[in-house]
């Protein structure tokens, strides 16, 4: 009897945690399927086609990576209830303000071209004109943050979330060997040894695990959905979903291009999905899909955290939780970046390999800042208090900030100096 | 015209209420972070630096290779 | 008919603005400038059209007395004037109100629906001669007429006549700066500040919310205490953090201290950490701890949302003893509307309503009128257990018993329905 009690308790106590989490959970995994956007799935595809399986195991490294730094902006969000923008201007001043938010700004602006890139690449598979996929886009995303509620955009985004999670089905489907699939978790070097192509591989996927819109959108969110410091665990689990989650996508979709797409020259993740039709059409259109849908989630994550960090600097109601007419600038803000990225992607052409690049070293200029920036916060007692950062806490996080800084520089820099390796 | 400048002169202003908003840092400045905040100005300064020399050396033509 | 002839413009003719601004400005059938804007002056009841505001050619402009008007036509979209007004060439002066400029498009609270709008045109209508501004139209109808889509706007308002009612009169008008001192017609916020004592806390919130922060403040400044707390409370959270970050810690500690446990716990958990800590520290310690509990953990135990600031008598008074007594036992509670009725060990015998009260015998005992079979929460109940006691039983507070059917405190209405919670049990 004793024991039937106890059993009983367990498990309301099982049910209590886990309707708490969901009701807190949201940011951390939007933010990190977000994160694998249109740029992030062409990396993999490049990845898997260059490579096999043979770094499947590197990218489960990105996992923890991505987690430590998010988690981060978690407990920063939910104890000062205040965006990452805001408290880089309260903290610091405004010429560290200025620094990060234009750079945010123009960052998050070419990222959204990449973005649109990608949907419309996507959609031209199925023979969509560009003009009307930037339309629908337009449409999908005006939608998605006019209907006034917070909750209502986060439910509509995890949906779009889920369907990320199409690559899974897709990589069933064209049969990996299992025991290779296995084999390329051991962590080993591909065929060939370490050479300068592997290395600039290496440090795209480094690259696209941690973007500078990441930090402010994840902190914005925290504070929109209005998080306590109660929920500061269920946050973190939140955070840890979402990087397995964001883990689980770009292996399977290295597997996808691994086993189907080795050796061939694969530029971008379209020309993946077009390479993908005629071995297995199904595949080739969820691949499509997929990058589709990522660039819409990457739009929508990446515009919402410019509008968030304009609206707390300007002191604008910046509010997902308000009507349209209670946060004009807000939706204005978010309105404007979209048709401004949508028509430029329309443009004949227009320099966009340029601001692929340019994309990278922008965030390259910006990174380090809010990664510092984010551990002298989550240092300072006055700040924090009992959720400061720990002891164990600050190794891990001051040496993957320092490893993301270092080599998040070399990469653009390799880009900018294509000459400094190979 | 008149529109146009409203707006403008609306926006410095917003900039300037801002900037006196933030006019100081409020987190205390320790050694530890004024050294940080040092060192991610060299860095800044390295970054600017580096894509000046990289757009004088397109610009001029002799590229370090050019842009891919 | 030759209207030059009337010597002033007919009586009871209404237009509005936007309908002359830019209005053809003719003299002797001639026309000598544009109307740029009225001037007007307040003299207790509705505003008055002191000047006509005109551009000459060659980008000179003149201040004309209303009197030298003699006829306004609308449909021809022109002004008649009976002198020569090159005399009055020149600038408004400085603190003059302009209809166009000062009014339009402005923000504005009106006061009897208590809600900010924003003018999109104003109502004139002559009477006696003079030209008064008589509505203020806060509907789309008047942008569209500003555009001058006319058509369409009568189009919309055969469609739909109640936009009509959005023409407020001026009355219930109050201008808001959009910055304090720099606007001319300071004397609008003082009339603001004085009704500022009537209003509802929840639309004082709504107001405030819709200000910058330095008006913010200075308002917030001449509430009394307890309008201030209830405001405070009801307010968006970005505005409380605005109003935390510039009032005295002290001041807002106090504010705190006046609202129920749940309200403050409401109220805190916007705040950061920080801030939410310096605040608690400053509380009675006993209120203090049930706040905590409430920021810091998920639980959501009723007792912690429960206030002892409720009335109790013994069931041997007399109703009018009770009477006698309530204005005082009710002075500072949470709950007055409910009369407990408790034995010397706290056990509940009864409830009575205020309205009960007043209609009761006065020489009866409590213990003869209070209702027996009183509906309680149990003492281990969870939020959502009293959100589900409130919707059925539609009381506006409930009182906490233990199994001995002791009081252990009231939770109110508002604390349960009227907050962000999130009812996880």
């Amino acid at each position: 009897m004793d024991f039937m009690s106890t059993a009983y308790y367990d498990v309301r106590k099982i049910i209590k945690f886990l309707k708490i989490f969901a009701l807190v959970a949201g940011p951390g995994i939007i933010v990190m399927v977000a994160d694998n956007d249109a740029g992030g799935i062409t990396t993999y595809a490049v990845t898997g086609a260059q490579t096999g399986y043979s770094l499947l195991w590197f990218m489960v490294l990105m996992g923890p990576v991505a987690y430590y730094v998010q988690e981060m902006t978690v407990r920063l969000g939910a104890v000062t209830k205040r965006g990452h923008a805001e408290a880089i201007f309260y903290s610091f001043g405004s010429f560290w303000g200025w620094f990060s938010l234009l750079d945010l700004i123009l960052t998050d602006w070419m990222t959204m071209i990449t973005e649109f890139i990608g949907m419309t690449a996507a959609l031209s598979i199925f023979g969509v004109s560009p003009v009307v996929t930037v339309l629908i886009c337009w449409g999908i995303m005006g939608f998605m943050v006019m209907q006034g509620h917070y909750w209502t955009w986060e439910k509509l985004t995890l949906l779009f979330c889920a369907v990320n999670m199409i690559y899974i089905p897709a990589a069933f489907m064209i049969h990996p060997s299992l025991n290779e699939v296995f084999h390329g978790f051991i962590p080993h070097l591909p065929a060939g040894g370490f050479t300068g192509s592997l290395f600039f591989l290496l440090m795209a996927n480094i690259g696209t695990t941690i973007a500078p819109w990441m930090l402010f959108f994840q902190q914005s969110t925290v504070v929109d959905k209005g998080m306590q410091e109660k929920d500061i665990l269920w946050g973190k689990l939140d955070t840890l979903a979402g990087s397995l989650l964001t883990v689980v996508a770009a292996v399977v979709v290295i597997i996808v291009a691994g086993k189907v797409l080795f050796g061939q020259n694969i530029q971008s993740a379209a020309q993946a999905a077009i390479a993908l039709m005629p071995v297995n059409k199904y595949v080739g259109t969820f691949v499509a899909i997929g990058l589709f849908d990522a660039g819409l989630l990457g739009a929508v994550c990446i515009s919402l955290a410019s509008s968030w960090a304009f609206g707390e600097v300007f002191g604008w109601a910046h509010s997902l939780n308000h009507k349209v007419r209670e946060a004009k600038w807000f939706y204005a803000y978010y309105f404007f970046d979209l048709l401004l990225a949508g028509t430029v992607t329309l443009i004949p052409h227009a320099p966009l390999v340029l601001i692929t690049l340019f994309v990278q070293v922008a965030a390259t200029v910006l990174l380090p800042a809010a990664l510092v920036f984010l551990i002298i916060l989550l240092n300072n007692e006055e700040i924090m208090g009992k959720y400061k950062n720990n002891r164990l806490e600050n190794i891990i996080n001051i040496s993957i900030v320092i490893g993301l800084i270092v080599i998040s520089t070399g990469y653009s820099l390799t880009i900018v100096f294509p000459t400094l390796i190979k | 015209m008149k529109k146009i400048f409203n707006i403008f002169r609306g926006f410095f202003t917003a900039v300037r209420d801002v900037n006196r908003k933030y006019k100081q840092p409020h987190i205390r400045m320790t050694r530890t972070i004024s050294f940080a905040l040092f060192m991610l100005r060299l860095y800044l300064f390295f970054i600017v630096a580096i894509l000046l020399y990289k757009f004088i050396s397109i610009a001029t033509g002799r590229g370090l290779g050019g842009v891919p | 008919m030759n209207q030059a002839m009337h010597p002033v413009p007919e009586s009871g003719q209404s237009f509005f603005l936007s309908e002359l601004v830019g209005a053809k400005i003719l003299r002797n059938e001639k026309k000598i400038g544009r109307l740029k804007d009225f001037i007007i002056k307040e003299m207790g009841g509705l505003p008055q059209v002191t000047h006509l505001y005109i551009a000459l050619p060659f980008g000179i402009n003149a201040v004309v007395p209303w009197d030298t008007v003699v006829a306004v036509r609308t449909r021809e979209k022109h002004i008649m004037v009976r002198e020569d007004i090159s005399a009055y060439k020149g600038e408004p002066w400085s603190n003059a109100v302009m209809l166009k400029d000062h009014i339009l498009d402005k923000k504005a609270i009106d006061l009897k629906g208590r809600d900010l709008e924003i003018v999109y045109d104003v109502r004139l209508a002559v009477r006696d001669g003079m030209l008064y501004v008589t509505d203020v139209d806060l509907s789309r109808y008047g942008l569209l007429r500003r555009i001058h889509l006319t058509k369409l706007a009568d189009f919309i308002y055969n469609l739909a006549k109640n936009i009509q009612d959005q023409t407020v009169s001026w009355k219930y008008i109050q201008p808001l700066p959009e910055r304090i001192g720099r606007f001319q017609g300071d004397i609008k916020l003082n009339i603001l500040k004085e009704k500022l004592k009537d209003m509802h806390p929840a639309d004082l919130a709504d107001i405030l919310e819709e200000m910058d922060p330095t008006q913010r403040v200075q308002i917030f400044e001449k509430l009394d205490p307890e309008q201030a707390s209830d405001t405070l409370e009801e307010i968006d959270p970005e505005a409380q953090r605005d109003l935390v970050e510039s009032l005295k810690i002290e001041k807002i500690a106090q504010l705190v201290d006046e609202m129920t446990t749940g309200q403050a716990a409401d109220f805190l958990s916007v705040l950061s950490v920080a801030e939410a800590d310096s605040i608690l520290k400053r509380l009675n310690p006993d209120n203090a701890r049930k706040i905590r509990t409430i920021v810091e953990h998920h639980e959501e135990n009723i007792l912690d949302f429960a206030t002892q600031d409720f009335i109790a008598f013994s069931p041997d008074v007399t109703v009018e003893q009770v009477q006698e007594q309530y204005r005082y036992a009710a002075r500072g509670k949470d709950v007055v509307m409910y009369l407990y009725i408790i034995d010397q060990d706290r056990h509940l015998l009864g409830v009575l309503d205020i309205k009960e009260l007043l209609i009761a015998q006065e020489r009866a005992y409590l213990k003869d009128v209070m209702v027996r079979s009183v509906i309680a929460l149990p003492h281990n109940s969870t939020l959502r257990k009293a959100s589900e006691f409130f919707t059925r039983y539609n009381f506006r507070a409930l009182p906490v018993t233990d199994p001995d059917n002791k009081i252990l405190g009231v939770v109110t209405y508002r604390d349960i329905m009227g907050l962000r919670h999130r009812y996880i049990e």
